[in-house]
């Protein structure tokens, strides 16, 4: 019941973002959304933790079991590669080394649905506001 | 049992175009499928392009090898010393800079022989800026082979055939023809007929465009050539600059990155701003009435060189070198007439110097005021002696007035000069020059605050307002200015192009004068760099700020990217 207000809340906060399709969007968990391929990719960075959330094209978020991802993180001028698991949902986490740096940090992440081939995303922290 | 025969010519023939046609409109629904409306462009190498706000990253695959060219993004200025590291198919590796080379880096992955598209993320690390980059090379089936094996077969000669219409067209009528002639050979009565009478038409249309037939194919020949000799001719560097800037058929160009570092082309960001009103004057360079002289003679008399020689114009004189002498003139009457006072002071003079003489001996018995008007009248008696020896050898010296450069020199040594009206040499100190401009607006002429000059040959100079007559000549109202530092080089007389800044303000793009060029029809355009390889024109609406600079009013967006050097070569791409 409650995922599915959620859901709802997310659908309609997210539904006016589809109507433009360039620059830096906000994701319905806050972070920065990108096209990769078919699919929209968002990433959040909390802490250490880097997640990245999968919707499909029109929003709706994807089952990500059996998917694999991998994100090259940019943060302090050091380059660093994590790996994604799947964390339930449409949600693949991994941990990273930010040292709290989450301002002017690029990520490109590499998400290979089961069965495709890989897509890539690319994401600049800290420039929502533009 | 005749439809059955002519169904299986049909098909026969049908299947031996159908290789032809069909594979050429798949080729046309996959490249344009969900692309966006911007011209393709066909590379001869695989190419990967992609940006970010700090970076532009062009990659080439050529062979085995992939190079990396990395510019500024605002700039479009090469980067060097920068760590690139580029990663695909989870292979990751780090390209080493090609030496001789701008912001070129490369290296030999082995997904590059691999066809397919191959996701690539390159993360780069310049001294005051890291970025990861991503993007797609799609690495064609056909292009391995054809760099390893070269063409081969039938699948080459297919090739040629779907990109050559003239081939087309004679695999069209090669299917015609074969069509007609199954007719003509397996019909009876009127089909037979006017299928023979075709194949006859075709045949003596063959015969009439065989002419035309050579010439197309020397021609189609010729172009084989063009296409193949240049690489192989030209010496391929580490870059492989084999690609050749062209005009796409939107009228935007497509200029490879080895090309752009040929044009050095470089570009700035537009930002909008606020700039002076300004009006455009002409005028010209005079010399300062305190930095100009003339050197005239007071007397006439005829030249001599001073110890120097006569000065040259364009040399360098200080204030108060003699340039040259003047040897009076003096008439042959005048001159008995010199020596007749000479001869008859030194005849008193004798007279003069006996009676002192006489007197001193009788000194005592003679009044002393005797004796000291003798003294008197001899010392006077001297002195006209004196004046009037040197009156037929003394020369006038002509010193120069300023210390300056001659700027005209209109005597010769031992030329005769008469005195006063004749200017003997022009002076004129180069570092004190002005500019004489005319305003015909009154409301201009005192509205101006500051201005810029060019010259012809595209010198500018900065340039503050003295001051405005108040006597109008011709109509005009003559404007004084002084040329702040002026360069070397300029001359007095030289008209100059002004642009006085007034009152007000005007609000657009600021941009370098050379990135505003001219397009075939006469219209001023900048060029916009729109993609890594893609420059735009857009047409402008412009006004000049000062000499170097112009406002762009309308016809560029802000945070475009548009090209200051380099426009003009870019400008003369066909």
């Amino acid at each position: 019941m409650k995922f599915s207000t959620l859901l709802l809340a997310a659908a309609l906060f997210t539904a006016p973002g589809t109507a433009f399709a360039d620059g830096p969007k906000i994701g319905p968990n806050g972070g920065q959304r990108a096209d990769a391929g078919p699919y929209h990719v968002e990433v959040v960075l909390k802490g250490n933790d880097v997640v990245l959330y999968v919707t499909d094209g029109a929003d709706k978020p994807v089952d990500v079991t059996g998917a694999k991802a991998e994100a090259t993180v940019l943060a302090n001028k050091q380059t660093q590669k994590v790996a994604l698991e799947p964390a339930g949902g449409n949600a693949l986490k991994g941990q990273a080394n930010l040292g709290g740096a989450h301002d002017s940090v690029k990520v490109v992440t590499a998400l290979t649905m089961p069965g495709q081939k890989p897509v890539q995303a690319r994401f600049e922290m800290g420039h929502a506001g533009h | 049992m005749t439809t059955r025969r002519l169904l299986a010519a049909t098909a026969v023939a049908a299947s031996l175009a159908a290789p032809v046609a069909v594979p050429a409109l798949a080729h046309e629904g996959h490249a344009h499928g969900g692309e966006e409306p911007r011209p393709v462009v066909t590379t001869a190498a695989p190419t990967l392009e992609t940006s970010s706000s700090d970076f532009e990253l062009v990659a080439v695959a050529q062979g085995k090898t992939l190079l990396v060219h990395l510019d500024r993004f605002a700039t479009n200025e090469p980067v060097n010393g920068a760590t690139v590291e580029v990663s695909a198919d989870g292979e990751a590796a780090t390209a080493s800079p090609v030496s001789g080379e701008e912001g070129v880096y490369r290296l030999d992955p082995s997904w590059l022989s691999k066809p397919g598209s191959h996701e690539v993320t390159v993360s780069i690390t310049a001294a005051d800026a890291a970025d990861l980059l991503i993007g797609t090379l799609e690495i064609p089936a056909g292009a391995a082979e054809a760099q390893t094996e070269g063409a081969q077969g039938v699948s080459a000669v297919l090739g040629q055939v779907r990109n050559d219409s003239g081939l087309m067209l004679g695999a069209v009528m090669v299917f015609l023809l074969g069509v007609l002639t199954t007719v003509a050979l397996t019909q009876r009565g009127r089909t037979r007929t006017v299928a023979g009478a075709a194949l006859v038409g075709i045949g003596l249309l063959l015969a009439s465009g065989a002419a035309f037939a050579h010439g197309d194919e020397d021609h189609s020949h010729g172009d084989e050539d063009k296409g193949k000799a240049p690489a192989a001719a030209v010496p391929m560097g580490a870059t492989g600059a084999s690609e050749s800037p062209r005009r796409l058929p939107d009228g935007s160009l497509y200029v490879p990155k080895p090309s752009q570092r040929l044009l050095s082309v470089r570009t700035i960001v537009a930002k909008p701003q606020e700039a002076a009103q300004t009006v455009q004057l002409i005028g010209q360079i005079i010399a300062d009435p305190n930095g100009g002289g003339h050197v005239q003679a007071t007397q006439s008399g005829r030249i001599e060189p001073g110890d120097k020689g006569l000065p040259y114009v364009g040399q360098r004189v200080e204030a108060g070198q003699i340039l040259a002498y003047i040897a009076p003139a003096v008439t042959f009457v005048d001159r008995s007439g010199i020596q007749q006072q000479i001869a008859t002071v030194e005849q008193e003079l004798v007279i003069a110097e006996s009676r002192l003489q006489r007197l001193r001996k009788l000194e005592g018995s003679v009044p002393q005021r005797d004796i000291e008007e003798a003294e008197a009248n001899l010392n006077g008696l001297r002195k006209r002696r004196a004046a009037l020896s040197p009156a037929l050898t003394t020369k006038e010296a002509l010193r120069a007035p300023i210390s300056g450069v001659v700027t005209a020199n209109n005597i010769k040594a031992g030329q005769v000069v008469e005195g006063r009206d004749q200017v003997l040499f022009e002076i004129v100190d180069p570092s004190r020059l002005m500019v004489e401009a005319v305003a015909f607006d009154p409301r201009v002429a005192n509205a101006i605050k500051a201005a810029t000059a060019m010259t012809a040959d595209g010198t500018s100079l900065s340039l503050e307002l003295l001051g405005s007559s108040l006597a109008l000549r011709q109509q005009a109202i003559p404007l004084l200015f002084r040329i702040g530092n002026p360069p070397s080089g300029l001359g007095v007389g030289q008209p100059v192009r002004l642009v006085a800044q007034v009152q007000g303000t005007a609000y657009g793009i600021v941009l370098p004068r050379q990135s505003v060029v001219r397009n075939a029809s006469g219209q001023p355009i900048v060029w916009q760099h729109d993609t890594p390889q893609r420059f735009v024109a857009r047409p402008v609406r412009t006004q000049p700020v000062d000499g170097n600079t112009v406002l762009v009013l309308a016809g560029v967006e802000p945070e475009a990217r548009i090209v200051t050097d380099g426009a003009g070569l870019l400008n003369q791409v066909r």
